[in-house]
């Protein structure tokens, strides 16, 4: 097992659908490397997804500054992931709010809204969300 | 090909079959397949996700909007061979409680 603690990998990507799974596969690396699970890196790769989802489809709505910075850190217990945006600032108290599972018993009062960031808070540890020039998603998951 | 869909035709159903990684770039196109058969309430519309080894919020999106559009229209639709990773998320959104799951 490759030793990378106290380490910083950082990835600079154009804010398109297209380059989402560069994001994953890089976690995918560094993840495997430092011995987590199987099960803990597909949570992972979800969690950082849907981050990275969010940066793509809110951020940059009617901009043209369009990227997203991802720094994955490394440290004895486990790995804080990053992502960084540089566009429209996110109320993330409320998108907080409208975090949940689907609880409706009729389909047809279903969304998929607030699934994204449900997922984040469930696969990882720790979620937060701060929104200053842009918003940022710093996400832990701990070595089991 | 990081992504691929398919859908076959028998007498008694349509399957639709996925391979690969479903996420926000790759949803379209399983929309597209989608919505090609979802109106035919002659047959079983099937969702075979045997070869899938990923999925997002996004793709469980356009899972929700398939099951909610052959409800409305009072047709029949299955989920199959449904991945344990992929199960477990759908488990965890509370996605699962709409599926008629064939094995």
């Amino acid at each position: 097992m490759l030793v990378v603690k106290n380490k910083s990998v950082g990835l600079e990507i154009p804010a398109e659908a297209e380059y989402i799974d560069v994001v994953r596969y890089t976690l995918y690396g560094i993840a495997a490397n430092m011995g987590f699970s199987y099960e803990a890196i597909e949570d992972m790769k979800v969690a950082v997804s849907e981050a990275v989802n969010n940066a793509v489809l809110h951020a940059y709505e009617g901009s043209d500054a369009q990227k997203v910075d991802v720094r994955f850190e490394t440290f004895d217990q486990g790995m804080q992931i990053i992502v960084k945006d540089y566009g429209a600032s996110f109320d993330a108290d409320s998108a907080s709010s409208r975090a949940k599972p689907v609880l409706e018993q009729d389909i047809q009062r279903v969304g998929a809204g607030g699934l994204g960031i449900y997922l984040m808070q469930a696969l990882m540890d720790e979620v937060e969300v701060t929104s200053e020039d842009g918003t940022e998603v710093i996400m832990t998951k701990f070595l089991k | 090909m990081k992504f691929q869909v398919r859908t076959e035709e028998t007498e008694q159903k349509i399957t639709i079959i996925v391979d690969g990684e479903l996420d926000l770039s790759t949803a379209p196109q399983l929309t597209e397949a989608i919505n090609q058969s979802v109106e035919r309430t002659d047959k079983l519309l099937e969702l075979d996700l045997g070869g899938l080894q990923y999925i997002d919020s996004t793709g469980l999106g356009v899972m929700i909007s398939m099951l909610k559009e052959r409800d409305r229209l009072h047709a029949e639709v299955t989920i199959s061979h449904i991945p344990p990773k992929i199960k477990r998320l759908l488990d965890i959104t509370g996605v699962s409680r709409f599926l008629a799951v064939s094995s």
